[in-house]
């Protein structure tokens, strides 16, 4: 097998480690001194808001793009010092599709084995089986400008699987694909994570971050924020949510209202669906809610206790919401739910 | 790191120059390929060295040289050789900063392929393109009228000075290219760059008969 072939290291070493990475662009800040790691065989999922510095971070870890200061390891090896080893152990999908318009399917695969110096009869086969698993081979002759969105980050993700891999970067793998689509990539995700790839995934979507990630880092401004599994960061934002819905939807302002007064916190209100949720750190609060609501006489059609979603753990974090600057997106997102 | 196994082989440290030949050879590849499937591309390539030949030996040409425009095809073809292929060296910088815009030169960095093979394979599957065009315009100038007066020897010799200049010159759009923000960005520096020295050329205005042509059109104006 070539240099492109399977490479086993140390399963309880991080496949990725970076440190104090800083990178300036002029006067804007995009990485402010930055502390990564990736477990081998995992999926961690970095999240943040547009701009937040999560695309500056893989263009570093792919050798793209050279920090500032910091260091960064790629299995082992020094981004820098070691860039060709590297480049020889990752794979990339950005994240605007990188595929050639102008060849078709099969070509652009071809084209990236033979880079990776692979015989040519096995880049043919190899081409055949990575079009087959990913549903391509009926339009594997048609030049890929002719592919639909979803398509087309298939074959950007087949693209970066050619060489097979030990790590692979995730540049928002799945924005402004379908919800099908999407689905189609998380399943895609979790069975290279079963043979052992580790990934590195970046998101505006929390849902995402908290189906696919073992491990999440939050970045703001070139920083992170927080880090820690889905359940570590769900539980440092203190507390569980309480969601309260009245039958009777006229009396829902009386609901909020008993319970901003009650709880003395923000209580969000989902006037669609005739929810009000709110943050609750004691429990005799939650009891005494209940109570209140009984006095009063309002018929509930659900009071219920749940652990907060992602997207409130990152509203606590960094005080917005993840993608409040990409309405069209969080549509998106929403229609998954 | 200590922890790889002893039976694989490690990561290769470099690109040996042999390897980076071959990366540069499939990146031709898919130039070549492009070209096929991107037919635009090849109707305009075709298109400006009829539509040069045209105009300069109908429209110019009979003004210029005195009524006699065969004299004038053979005067100004080997001219419009240089203009045609000049023009083509444009399309190399488009393609480039598509390339940069696109995404797909990210792809390229990130494997471990010789730094250079992109640039060297996107120019060498350029110059498959200047063939074409020069083809073009000999093939038209043929049916035009136009016939090699030398012999077929001193033609090739011809036509591969001109692949080299081309080649030498496709750099500096090469350069545009990889400097400028959009694709769009390419066509006015690019081409404002060699229509200027096109228009210059004595090609297109042949010196002698030029002058007499002006001098009789200014005496019969007085």
């Amino acid at each position: 097998m070539g240099h492109y072939g399977h490479m086993r290291y140390d399963a309880t070493a991080n496949a990725i480690e970076a440190t104090g990475l800083v990178k300036r662009f002029g006067k804007t800040t995009a990485l402010d001194g930055v502390d990564l790691a990736a477990r081998q065989g995992r999926v961690l999922g970095v999240l943040g808001p547009n701009g937040a510095g999560k695309t500056t971070a893989v263009r570093i870890l792919a050798t793209l793009l050279r920090p500032d200061s910091g260091q960064v390891s790629v299995c082992g090896y020094d981004v820098l010092r070691d860039a060709h080893q590297v480049r020889q152990l990752i794979g990339l999908t950005g994240q605007y599709a990188s595929v050639d318009e102008g060849l078709s399917g099969t070509n652009n695969l071809i084209m990236i084995g033979r880079l990776l110096g692979m015989p040519r009869a096995d880049v043919r086969a190899r081409a055949r089986e990575l079009l087959a698993r990913f549903e391509l081979t009926e339009a594997a002759a048609r030049p890929a400008k002719t592919y639909s969105g979803g398509m087309r980050r298939r074959l950007d993700l087949a693209a970066s699987l050619v060489g097979n891999p030990r790590v692979l970067y995730l540049d928002e793998p799945t924005t402004g694909l379908d919800p099908r689509s999407r689905t189609d990539v998380w399943g895609m995700i979790r069975e290279l994570v079963a043979d052992g790839v580790t990934v590195l995934l970046t998101t505006q979507y929390l849902d995402e971050a908290d189906q696919l990630a073992h491990d999440i880092v939050v970045f703001d401004h070139g920083r992170v924020v927080a880090t820690g599994t889905p359940d570590e960061l769900k539980a440092k934002t203190g507390g569980q949510v309480l969601q309260v819905a009245p039958a009777d939807s006229a009396r829902m302002a009386e609901v909020t209202a008993l319970m901003t007064e009650l709880i003395r916190g923000d209580v969000g209100t989902d006037a669609e669906n005739g929810v009000a949720t709110a943050q609750v750190g004691d429990s005799a609060l939650v009891r005494h809610v209940f109570r209140e609501l009984d006095d009063r006489g309002i018929e509930l059609a659900e009071f219920a206790l749940r652990k907060p979603s992602m997207d409130e753990v990152f509203f606590t974090l960094t005080g917005r919401r993840a993608s409040e600057d990409d309405s069209g997106t969080r549509e998106l997102e929403g229609s998954t739910r | 790191m200590t922890a790889i196994s002893a039976t694989v082989p490690a990561p290769a440290r470099r690109v040996s120059p042999l390897g980076g030949m071959r990366n540069t050879f499939t990146l031709t590849w898919r130039s070549v390929l492009k070209i096929r499937t991107n037919m635009e591309d090849v109707i305009g390539l075709s298109l400006q060295p009829i539509m040069f030949l045209l105009l300069f030996t109908y429209v110019f040409g009979g003004a210029i040289a005195n009524g006699s425009t065969h004299d004038y095809l053979q005067y100004e073809l080997p001219g419009l050789l240089v203009m045609t292929v000049v023009f083509a060296t444009l399309g190399t910088g488009l393609m480039l900063n598509q390339d940069i815009t696109s995404g797909v030169f990210d792809r390229f960095r990130s494997l471990p392929i010789a730094r250079w093979a992109p640039l060297a394979g996107a120019v060498l599957g350029d110059m498959v393109r200047y063939l074409i065009s020069v083809a073009i315009t000999i093939g038209f100038g043929m049916i035009l009228g136009f016939r090699v007066t030398t012999n077929a020897l001193s033609a090739l010799a011809d036509c591969l000075l001109l692949l080299a200049f081309a080649l030498a010159l496709c750099w500096a759009s090469a350069l545009i290219g990889m400097l400028v923000k959009t694709p769009q960005g390419c066509r006015p520096s690019g081409s404002s760059l060699s229509s200027r020295s096109c228009s210059a050329a004595t090609c297109s205005r042949r010196p002698a008969p030029c002058r007499a042509g002006c001098r009789r059109s200014s005496r019969s104006t007085r």
